[in-house]
């Protein structure tokens, strides 16, 4: 899974990040809200709410994660996907 | 243009070309069929036109105005991408199930009154089913029904709503309503269910992955924005639609991303991206039905673009699960760059499409002083850089590589795909024209220093979270699994309660069975010891007896009434 995100990306993508952080003090905030006005508050709003969305739907994952058959015949879960079109199955029909 | 009914009659009538025998001409030509309806209203001036009066009821088949207008091109423009995807298609009925159904949608945009309404509403219903029933599974059978079910419950809500509205205010127009009566709310609820509420939203999960990979493509345009399209005109600024809508966004991104079939992801971020229409509605001022609208139609296309992807990758591999999928990007590069722009679209990453749309619905929620709501919608919006944004290209073009062998998709799927994101990109660099054809003025600029800057930090440290998580290990694994939602309740839980009251009434039915014959073998033991032969009923008594009988009885009235 990891095997495409290398270091080289990491690095890269550290670079926009901190260009992005940078780029914070040259803006100039018109917000509705205090926290628009904050140095950096949608940098870590970003960061924070997408480690604590993993984590959380992790955790959310240890109560309903069901075997692909739970739902038996009157669901399309387990069933060949082919099923839906793919070509596969057209050469089959054909 | 000659001036006729309704464009969803061309619609109807095209279905009829699916008799035509050579599969490449009957394909054009059903891909001419929203060209020709979009020429029949196109240049019309805004008013209501065929007009009929049944009885008393003053009916409206096209009612032409910005709302509408907006609304119906779009829908035009994705029934022609759908059809252009679906253009190697040699299944008849989906293909004429698909017209339909695009069609009914557009009879239901132009509808003026509750009635027109109602009929093109369940017309909807009825249509798409096809598109999943020509699956042919056991499942699909299933899944259909529950679909059905579920949508036509919607239409007759509706039909109950208008009749109790219809008779206490003798109106069947279809104007603004106000929720102070119970046909209004059956009618807000009827609207609710097919924009997939929060727990009205299952069917949306449950259908759409079950659908052919065509059909998929087609569902994912219609109900739902005509849900959209029908509470922006009936209930814009009901509050209560704010913090409906503000969950909406939120719930399904934690769902979404521990999802495996990433058709099933794609509708779990139907219902975040629907959210942030409705927050719109509810807000009600200018800006925000703009914003809606604006991001209804962005939404049309970066979505339909986002599930001719997957159905791109389906196509060639026969699967959608991340679980299987991976390492595509060396054998479908176009694809993959075509998945990449729908997705840094519904991202809102600036010069994409949802940028230039969902900042009006952020800004109004902004001006109209909602802090938590704008938060909410924020989050939300990291949420979806996180499924459809980064999940759904990585697992299928990166991610685990499958060592599958598979050849770009097809010529008119990749014509399809490019001509979304062509739009994505277009309406993105230049959202001007877009603006121009939103209901209220547009004074908005989207690209403020400001606001560019903001959003990318919000989108590229929400990126350099992920890489950190997947690098560490954290980031949830892909397995073959499925996850319980809200449909478990009607799927397992109830059904299981009907058994097992079905089993109470069944034991308890036979044990009243026994007790009752026993105690019937009781009584006619009884009754055969005094009528039997040998009762003492059955015995022929002589007449003194009756006479002495009669005497006592006498005796006893004498003796009551002087009592």
């Amino acid at each position: 899974m990891k095997g495409y995100i290398t270091n080289k990306v990491l690095i890269g993508l550290g670079t926009i990040c901190l260009l992005l952080a940078g780029a914070d003090f040259v803006r100039a905030p018109h917000g509705h809200f205090e926290v628009e006005h904050m140095p950096l508050f949608f940098a870590a709003f970003g960061f924070v709410i997408y480690a604590l969305l993993i984590f959380l739907s992790k955790a959310l994952r240890r109560l309903i994660l069901r075997p692909e058959d739970y739902y038996g015949d009157h669901a399309t879960d387990q069933e060949d996907e082919h099923s839906a079109g793919s070509e596969t199955s057209e050469a089959r029909d054909a | 243009m000659p001036e006729i009914m309704s464009p969803a009659l061309v619609y109807i009538a095209g279905a009829f070309a699916v008799l035509i025998p050579w599969r490449i001409p009957r394909a054009i030509i059903l891909l001419a069929m929203p060209l020709v309806a979009l020429a029949t209203f196109l240049s019309l001036p805004y008013a209501t036109y065929g007009r009929l009066d049944i009885f008393d009821l003053h009916l409206g088949l096209m009612r032409l105005d910005a709302l509408s207008f907006v609304f119906a091109l779009v829908f035009s423009l994705a029934a022609f991408l759908s059809l252009l995807f679906a253009f190697h298609l040699r299944d008849r009925l989906e293909q004429a199930a698909s017209l339909v159904y695009a069609g009914a949608a557009i009879g239901a945009v132009f509808a003026a009154d509750l009635v027109t309404l109602f009929i093109f509403w369940e017309g909807t219903a009825l249509a798409s089913v096809f598109l999943i029933w020509t699956r042919h599974t056991e499942g699909a059978y299933h899944t259909g029904l529950r679909y059905l079910a579920i949508q036509i419950g919607s239409g007759l809500l509706l039909l109950a709503g208008l009749i109790l509205r219809y008779q206490q205010t003798g109106s069947i127009a279809f104007e603004h309503m106000e929720l102070d009566s119970l046909g209004t709310w059956l009618i807000f609820l009827s609207f609710g269910i097919k924009c997939a509420f929060p727990l009205l939203h299952n069917w949306l999960q449950d259908s759409y992955p079950a659908a052919t990979l065509t059909g998929s493509v087609t569902l994912s345009a219609f109900t739902t924005k005509l849900a959209v399209y029908a509470l922006a005109r009936g209930f814009a600024g009901t509050e209560c639609l704010i913090y409906i809508g503000a969950a909406m966004t939120l719930f399904p991104v934690f769902f979404a991303a521990i999802e495996n079939n990433l058709r099933r992801v794609l509708a779990y971020s139907i219902n975040n991206q629907i959210g942030f229409m409705v927050v719109g509605i509810g807000i009600g001022t200018p800006l925000a039905l703009d914003g809606t609208v604006a991001h209804a139609f962005a939404h049309v296309i970066y979505k339909g673009l986002l599930f001719m992807s997957v159905g791109a990758v389906m196509y060639r591999t026969g699967t959608a699960k991340a679980s299987e999928l991976g390492g595509l990007w060396k054998s479908m590069p176009f694809t993959m760059v075509f998945c990449i722009i729908g997705a840094m679209s519904i991202s809102a990453f600036p010069l994409f499409s949802g940028f230039v749309s969902k900042s009006l619905v952020l800004s109004a929620s902004a001006d109209t002083g909602h802090f938590i709501v704008w938060l909410v919608l924020m989050a939300a919006s990291v949420g979806v850089l996180e499924h459809s944004g980064i999940k759904i290209p990585y697992s299928m073009f990166f991610g685990h590589d499958r060592g599958l062998k598979v050849k770009e998709a097809p010529l008119h799927m990749l014509v399809a795909m490019g001509f979304a994101a062509a739009l994505c990109i277009g309406i993105g660099i230049w959202p001007e024209p877009l603006y121009a054809l939103l209901p209220y003025p547009v004074d908005y600029h989207p690209y403020t220093t400001d606001h560019v800057v903001t959003q990318l930090q919000l989108l590229f440290f929400a990126a350099l979270a992920f890489a950190v998580l997947i690098r560490s290990g954290f980031y949830p694994a892909e397995l073959r699994s499925i996850n319980l939602d809200f449909d478990w309740l009607y799927r397992r839980l109830l059904p299981g309660v009907i058994v097992l009251v079905a089993d109470w009434v069944q034991s308890g039915w036979r044990e009243l069975a026994r007790q009752s014959r026993y105690r019937i073998d009781r009584l006619l033991v009884t009754v055969y010891r005094t009528h039997g032969p040998e009762g003492i009923l059955a015995r022929t008594s002589p007449t003194g007896a009756m006479v002495l009988w009669i005497a006592v009885l006498l005796g006893i009235a004498l003796a009551l009434t002087y009592l």
